[in-house]
């Protein structure tokens, strides 16, 4: 009886073979063939259910065995022992478990191993990068965003003052205040990496004449608008949002990268989005800290919060469902407003 | 070659054949017996192992999945096989990494810098898509022996340098000049994208070897414009169509009195999703097209390939294959995959002019130098041996 079909590794001709394990040897005999190989030489293939069982030979031949009986004689006779991760995946529970361990080890690479990584290759790129970085983002804004200011000097020497008095001893850039007319970007502030901080004639604007505030409240305000940037560029967060973003956009290719081009990139976008939010707090508080320590109240930041939240009600946005918009700030770069003013009061009140 | 290798066989007539099959001509329809039950905890487990080493384990994940897909396909009383080494996976993925971070920052810094990237990636991608192939090949086993790619150096540059054009051309000349008019110009050369896919199949299919035996393509570049345009009709038309119902939508909104926004957000919601469904269809619709014509026009000597998918069919299962892949998320996938595999194999038929067991063994007659010159190929794909594929 032919159990099995013998190639030579020669010609692709199949020959009906029959096999035989006897003394510590398998005898192939078939049609002008008598073959004798030592076990231990021979080599059986991960079993699949439906496929037939491989042998390799050493001389480079190979059977293929298909009948289920024969490929279970065969495994017994070779003394076959499935690796673990076979054994694993065989069972239904234990591949089932495989997701629950699934999700504990994603979580922790997305939540621990990702995070903690970028944090150490961040802390190697050397500043001079930061300035390149910088330098790059603010030619890109100053060509699609950016119009020159129409306050007045003595203005904008007035705010310069007040980021000379925020500024930490020792800032780990040089800190450069432009003031810039953006239309599109309304009342605005940004930190670039360079210590370059913009801030908006539409923004100046909104603390001088948008709201009621007395000349101390507008000058606390000023103050922790900008402390706020200083805190972005003390803190390095666009160094670390570019080696975070970068880790998860290999790490989702890695993982999702045959699938599609859409699954790939949206888990890093999201969890860059989260990252933002986590900054922003950490700005505040870089903020809160630099307040209370010259001893002026957190309270008028506050209330421009209030107001750029009320200008930011004026869009489209406002039109829509009530479910639907307080749904958006968790898909926002921006902690909720509410969260963030709330937390504002709170350091203004337990002084 | 065809008529030399007719010869030999004649010659050296290779398995005692009867002989009604060595004259008649011999259907054969390879056979997919995997399930997605079974490839399911395969996979599972495969992602679980990779994740939890940070994607190290994927290039030992891809050699388990081809040899699940390969050794359950069967043809002619025996099957496929991959005996691929992880280890030069693992370094072309590790290379495609580096590669990518490159081609991220290309235009971020300065444009001497982009010129010089995407020198270095014109010049060595070509190349190192051919390894692939080879790569995938030559790790391929059919009755014990090895496929084969021989497309040369000089036809790989041919066919991947342009579509590396198509795609950094744009995006390097408005690095280097901003705001230039005749930049724009530079995106027509996607009216070229359908003759660089005509070329890269024909690239593909002219140059397997099985044994000794080298296949043949007959491919034209002219049936891949009308490919392209009918998908692209496909796609207009669903547009067009989903305008008018979007402008008859607004007029009804309009004199219903603008009740409330919500409705207006919903309508433009649905028809954004229609369009995107038929999108979902397009592609696979012309990924079957192309399939069928390209299979059904390779050949190796004596033995020809048919294709005859059913185009409808397949959009329909690769539609239903999405949506269930959406609906569990991602659990669906391995079931997919197997459907998807099982139903190309099915529409697929293998023709051998002489009876296939005697094309084969003729075939087979020059293995020896094939195999003479796989040993020297050997230690260069050990050298250059790795995957850029996923």
């Amino acid at each position: 009886m032919n159990n099995a079909a013998y190639f030579d590794g020669h010609s692709a001709a199949l020959h009906p073979v029959q096999l035989e394990v006897r003394d510590g040897a398998l005898r192939i005999a078939g049609a002008a063939i008598a073959l004798v190989y030592e076990l231990g030489k021979l080599k059986l293939a991960e079993p699949f259910l439906h496929a037939p069982a491989v042998l390799y030979l050493p001389d480079g031949g190979r059977c293929e065995v298909s009948d289920p009986q024969a490929r279970a004689d065969l495994a017994a006779a070779l003394d076959y022992k499935p690796s673990l991760v076979m054994r694993w995946q065989r069972h239904w529970y234990a591949a089932l478990a495989a997701l629950v361990v699934l999700l504990g080890v994603g979580a922790f690479v997305w939540f621990y191993a990702i995070p903690r990584a970028a944090e150490e290759i961040a802390a190697r790129i050397p500043p001079s990068l930061d300035a390149q970085i910088g330098a790059s983002a603010l030619r890109g804004l100053e060509k699609k965003a950016f119009e020159p200011s129409r306050l007045s000097t003595q203005r904008i020497a007035q705010l310069e003052a007040v980021l000379a008095e925020v500024s930490p001893a020792a800032p780990r850039h040089p800190l450069r205040l432009l003031v810039r007319n953006a239309p599109a970007l309304g009342p605005n502030a940004l930190a670039l990496p360079d210590g370059t901080i913009v801030i908006t004639d539409q923004m100046v604007r909104g603390i001088y004449e948008g709201n009621e505030f007395t000349a101390e409240q507008m000058h606390a305000a000023l103050a922790g608008v900008l402390a706020h940037e200083v805190g972005h560029v003390q803190r390095r967060h666009s160094v670390r949002v570019l080696a975070r973003s970068s880790l998860t956009a290999a790490a989702s290719a890695t993982l999702f990268g045959d699938f599609s081009a859409v699954a790939a990139g949206l888990p890093a976008v999201l969890a860059n989005l989260h990252y933002s939010r986590a900054m922003e707090t950490e700005a505040d508080t870089y903020a809160i800290d630099t307040l209370r320590s010259k001893g002026w109240s957190t309270a008028p930041l506050a209330e421009l919060f209030v107001w750029l939240d009320s200008v930011n009600d004026a869009s489209p946005q406002k039109n829509m469902p009530k479910w639907m918009r307080q749904s958006l700030p968790y898909a926002s770069s921006h902690p909720a407003s509410a969260e963030r003013i709330a937390r504002l009061q709170a350091a203004a009140s337990n002084k | 070659m065809h008529e030399l290798l007719e010869e030999q066989g004649e010659l050296h007539p290779g398995v005692e054949a009867p002989a009604e099959s060595r004259s008649a001509v011999e259907s054969l329809r390879p056979i997919f017996t995997g399930t997605g039950a079974e490839y399911f905890r395969i996979w599972l487990v495969n992602l679980t192992l990779t994740v939890a080493t940070l994607g190290i384990y994927s290039a030992w994940a891809k050699v388990r999945r081809l040899q699940y897909f390969d050794r359950n396909t069967h043809l002619a009383g025996a099957v496929l096989d991959f005996r691929g080494n992880p280890l030069a996976i693992l370094r072309g993925r590790l290379l495609a990494i580096v590669m990518l971070a490159m081609y991220q920052y290309a235009f971020g810094f300065s444009p001497q810098m982009a010129i010089a990237i995407v020198t270095a990636l014109g010049l060595a991608l070509p190349f190192l898509m051919r390894g692939a192939l080879r790569f995938r090949l030559q790790n391929t086993q059919y009755r014990g022996l090895r496929f084969d790619f021989n497309g040369g150096a000089g036809g790989a540059y041919l066919t991947f340098l342009p579509v590396l054009l198509v795609f950094v051309l744009p995006g390097l000349l408005v690095t280097l000049f901003p705001g230039e008019p005749f930049v724009f110009w530079s995106f027509l050369l996607y009216l070229l994208w359908p003759a660089f896919h005509a070329r890269l199949k024909s690239y593909q299919h002219r140059h397997v070897q099985f044994g000794a035996a080298r296949s043949q393509y007959a491919g034209s570049v002219w049936a891949f414009y009308r490919f392209y345009l009918t998908a692209f009709g496909l796609i207009l038309a669903v547009g067009v169509a989903c305008t008018l119902i979007g402008a008859v939508g607004a007029i009804v909104f309009k004199v219903a009195g603008g009740a409330n926004p919500l409705f207006g957000a919903i309508g433009i919601a649905a028809l954004v999703a229609l369009s995107y469904l038929a999108m979902l269809m397009t592609f696979p619709y012309m990924a079957a097209r192309v399939h069928n014509w390209v299979w059904s026009r390779t050949s190796f000597p004596g033995v020809t390939f048919h294709s005859d998918m059913s185009a409808r069919a397949f959009a329909r299962l690769q539609l239903v294959n999405v949506l269930l892949t959406l609906v569990t998320i991602g659990l669906y996938r391995p079931f997919a995959a197997v459907r998807i595999h099982r139903f190309k194999l099915a529409a697929l038929t293998v023709v051998a002019d002489t009876g296939f067991e005697q094309v084969i063994a003729a075939a087979a007659a020059g293995a020896p130098s094939a195999a003479g010159d796989g040993a020297a190929g050997d230690g260069a794909a050990d050298f250059f041996g790795f995957d850029l594929s996923w």
